[in-house]
């Protein structure tokens, strides 16, 4: 019987050290991180193939964030998921990285926001994989720095094109994916998973169609034109894909790395996607009639030119979840924005002290700025705006944080010190490059594709689903991407596509079942070959807002994590 | 007659240069003209022989050498350097006339509207100046080495304004300066000719001329512009954006030219007369190659090219316009859009006016 004892002791000896080898190995190899990824001032061009007209600009240095989150068991062989936001000018700090993706998350059984600290996350992404947030140039914690800081035209300038638009957007992505791989050599290799949210469906379809077709962005065959971006790439490659040493890589071998995309409630075709929405919105019968209907005031589209005015301010319903009052997801970003400004708080969230980092420190950001207009005032922006969906993404929104934003609650002031008047510790929306995608958009304003209502969104999406295995999220009672119409969208594209169906039934036995079929034409991008059908997984989630992951956290991670094993990635 | 036949002998006696040799064989064809005149008039031998005595005095005073310098004007029309001018007038339109029409079509902006000032000129004319010394071989006949220049330029100052008014209400004002917007081309070439001339009535002397010889030639195209982006409320204007620029593109080659025509002369004191003469010169040059430079919101990248025609399909949402253009940027694999090799041609008809010398 001692001796039986004994063989016990000694096997659960030897398996706990071996565990807490396995443990001790990985974190020594690959550590959870947060900091700041600096980014170059970089020289690139829109061009439609003419010296004429083509727009030669020149970004800011960035200092972007980013926080990585080392997978739980067997980081090297786990991939990489990288999350972000959208807005744009949103941060994912305090956006996905906050809302039941990494190992502490907001409440969300807490209705006022999510609650006054953050709580373990019990279904954490790390459990499948290593978890890299990226705050975009000048949201969140990330920064811009140039010489005439102090200099308010030389700052509102730097609101324009060659800071904010969506192609130079992904390229910064790109550029701090790369740098991280590179720094990671355990990880370089990895299957990079994409999730994005919201606006971030355009970052991810922008960002995949430069990884997928790189050469063309430095040859001069695509409108984006950047050829240190393309070159960067190329090396990236020649690292990991070292048979093409040199050579220009294919999609099809591309994609061994980068072939994976989830989006939760996208931008992809969105120009099409919000003609279907207001034809589906003003149907007589449509879930704005039945708001205005559960509400007692009923709608008019004669009356309520702006649906979100109506649902938000007339009915009183979160258009980001049309179950629930006005600004209720709002209350959960605002929340996390003030959570995070307390460095006990980041520091918990992103398992790093963050005291440490040294471009935290006023002394460091001597040449920061985050905003032109040191009040951070709006009256450049007019009232007549017509776009509603830009004016409730913008306006709105804008004066919801501008308190907030100029009082920086929080501790960072005394931790770091006192900044400037136009630099920020954190913005959880920077109205002011949201502003300059949409609108102080010199690029778009000469006549470029770069907003991403253009349909060329559409077509590099379709073109990057040939390849990329695709996800994405169907959340009922998201009126501000309204999915329920984006097959329609998509079919909108009839150069590309000969049909889409969409599937409601379980295919697979799904507990919640949904694809959509897309039937590519033959013709549908040169020198393509015959490509057939592609099938997109795109499951209802029936009680969801906007942000699937924090209203419908544990299905989602599960309906991720099958799709992921189902499409040949290592999570368990 | 003898005596005359001796005077001409010693004349073609002496020493000129073999070269010369077939450009006087070819001169005896109007002299055989000449001596049929004199057939006619031999009728009479007194006045053959008081003629025959004139011209063998006025032979007894020969001057033997003219030099010449001219100016004037050439009408040519470099087709390919001039492809510029409607290239970008082209591009202009498409990105902003058919822009805004766009906008409008699609209620992307309520209207639009424009100003502009001055236009892009193509190169049509040239001032050539130039010189030569002629040695007569005969009174009839002359051979000459002489130096061309000519140079052209075409510059102007252009700008357009453009209004847009937004659906917010707001104006966007775009205006764009080309100062200077300019083609220009220049040549220098030295010349060998051959001349055979008649006197007519009055002193007036007609001459027909063929002169040829290398050309080296210059061209470039050069823009420095503005462009300024204004936004305008109710109570609000201010510069949402600007940017400058510059592109210059510069090309050398050498070329065959060949000037045929004719002119006619009128004496004004002893030795010095005007002339004035009408030609058309053949004055291309195959292969042009040099160095571009482009300047964009102060960074600035150069390069050297051969110059060609560049075809080019700019297609945007509104349209697909499809063009060619000159130039000598040739990045990475845009040389398969070429169509053809550039061609600088100032070839054209000329009207010179000159003063002689002869001595």
């Amino acid at each position: 019987m001692k001796r039986l004892f004994s063989v016990i002791f000694c096997l659960l000896v030897l398996t706990g050290f071996h565990a807490s080898d396995l443990y001790c190995t990985q974190n020594q190899t690959i550590q959870n991180e947060a900091g700041f990824m600096d980014i170059e001032p970089i020289t690139f061009n829109f061009q439609y193939g003419s010296y004429f007209n083509r727009l030669e600009l020149q970004s800011s240095q960035a200092r972007i964030w980013y926080s990585f989150h080392a997978a739980d068991k067997l980081s090297e062989q786990k991939p990489l998921f990288v999350f972000f936001n959208g807005g744009p000018g949103s941060a994912t700090s305090s956006g996905l990285m906050s809302m039941y993706t990494s190992r502490y998350t907001l409440d969300n059984s807490i209705n006022s926001g999510g609650g006054d600290h953050y709580i373990p996350n019990p279904v954490s992404w790390t459990t499948m994989g290593n978890l890299l947030y990226i705050d975009a140039r000048q949201a969140g914690f990330s920064y811009n720095q140039m010489a005439l800081v102090n200099n308010f035209n030389a700052r509102f300038r730097e609101f324009n094109s060659q800071n904010f638009n969506c192609f130079f957007d992904a390229a910064d992505f790109i550029r701090v994916i790369l740098r991280f791989l590179a720094a990671h050599p355990q990880l370089q290799d990895n299957p990079v998973v994409i999730v994005g949210e919201s606006y971030g469906g355009t970052r991810t379809l922008t960002l995949l169609h430069i990884l997928l077709n790189y050469a063309d962005y430095g040859n001069g065959r695509e409108m984006f034109q950047d050829q240190a971006l393309s070159q960067e790439i190329q090396a990236h490659y020649d690292i990991v894909f070292p048979q093409y040493q040199g050579q220009v890589v294919p999609p099809e071998v591309i994609v061994n790395q980068f072939g994976h995309q989830i989006l939760i409630q996208p931008t992809t075709s969105f120009g099409y996607h919000l003609q279907m929405m207001e034809e589906e919105f003003n149907r007589p019968g449509s879930v704005i009639y039945q708001i205005g209907e559960d509400v007692g005031i009923p709608y008019d589209p004669d009356v309520y030119e702006d649906v979100y005015y109506f649902v938000s301010e007339v009915a009183g319903r979160d258009p980001y979840i049309y179950t629930k009052p006005s600004d209720w997801l709002d209350g959960f970003f605002g929340n996390a924005a003030t959570l995070l400004r307390y460095t006990q708080n980041l520091s918990l969230v992103t398992d790093v002290d963050v005291t440490t980092i040294p471009q935290m420190y006023a002394s460091a950001r001597t040449n920061a700025y985050r905003i032109y207009d040191t009040d951070y005032q709006f009256g450049l922006m007019p009232e007549s705006y017509a776009d509603p969906f830009v004016k409730f993404h913008f306006l709105r929104s804008a004066r919801l944080e501008a308190s907030s934003v100029r009082q920086e609650p929080g501790d960072m002031t005394a931790v770091f010190g006192t900044l400037q008047p136009w630099d920020r510790y954190f913005l959880s929306t920077n109205y002011h490059a949201n502003w300059a995608y949409h609108v102080f958009n010199v690029a778009k304003v000469r006549g470029y594709d770069v907003h991403y209502y253009d349909n060329r969104f559409g077509r590099m999406f379709l073109q990057n689903v040939v390849y990329v295995d695709t996800f994405i999220t169907n959340a009922a009672y998201d009126l501000v991407v309204y999915t329920a119409v984006l097959p329609q969208s998509l079919a909108k594209h009839t150069d590309i596509l000969e049909s889409v169906q969409h599937i409601k039934r379980p295919t697979n036995g799904e507990e919640r079942p949904g694809r959509i079929i897309l039937n590519y034409r033959s013709s549908a991008f040169p020198d393509s070959p015959e490509i057939g059908t592609r099938s997109i997984r795109f499951p209802l989630y029936k009680d969801s807002c906007h942000a699937v992951s924090l209203t419908q956290p544990k299905d989602f991670f599960t309906d991720v994590s099958d799709w992921l094993k189902e499409n040949g990635i290592y999570i368990d | 007659m003898n005596n005359y036949y001796q005077n001409s002998s010693r004349i073609r006696g002496k020493s000129t240069p073999k070269i010369f040799g077939i450009l006087f064989l070819l001169a005896l064809i109007p002299l055989g003209g000449l001596a049929k005149t004199n057939d006619k008039n031999s009728r009479n031998l007194f006045t053959f022989r008081t003629e025959q005595q004139e011209e063998a005095r006025s032979l007894s005073k020969f001057k033997k050498f003219q030099v010449e310098l001219y100016g004037g004007i050439i009408f040519l029309n470099p087709s390919d350097l001039n492809l510029f001018v409607g290239h970008d007038n082209r591009m202009q339109e498409f990105f902003y006339d058919s822009y805004f029409d766009y906008l409008v079509a699609t209620g992307q902006i309520q209207s639009w509207s424009k100003n502009q000032a001055e236009e892009r000129q193509e190169i049509r004319r040239s001032y050539p100046i130039g010189g030569r010394i002629k040695y007569y071989l005969s009174q009839s006949i002359a051979l000459s080495i002489g130096f061309k220049y000519i140079s052209s330029q075409q510059s102007s100052d252009l700008n357009f304004q453009y209004f847009r008014r937004e659906l917010s209400g707001e104006w966007y004002n775009e205006s764009i300066t080309y100062a200077p917007y300019s083609l220009s081309a220049k040549a220098y070439i030295p010349t060998l000719g051959f001349h055979i001339q008649k006197r007519l009535i009055n002193e007036l002397v007609l001459e027909g001329f063929l002169t040829g010889g290398p050309m080296f030639a210059q061209c470039r195209y050069f823009s420095e512009w503005r462009y300024e982006w204004e936004t305008e409320g109710p109570d609000y204007r201010y510069i949402t954006y600007s940017n400058t620029g510059a592109l210059e593109e510069n090309g050398s080659g050498t070329g065959i030219a060949l000037d045929l025509g004719g002119r006619i002369s009128y004496p004004i004191i002893k030795s010095f007369a005007i002339f004035l003469e009408a030609s058309y010169a053949y004055q291309v040059v195959k292969s042009v190659s040099g160095a571009g430079r482009e300047e964009r919101d102060g960074r600035s990248a150069t390069w050297d090219g051969r110059w060609g025609i560049k075809s080019e399909t700019v297609a945007a949402a509104w349209g697909a316009l499809e063009t060619e253009f000159p130039t000598n940027y040739w990045p990475n694999s845009s040389e398969e859009d070429k169509v053809r090799d550039f061609k600088l041609d100032l070839s054209g008809f000329q009207l010179r006016l000159g003063l002689s010398f002869r001595f």
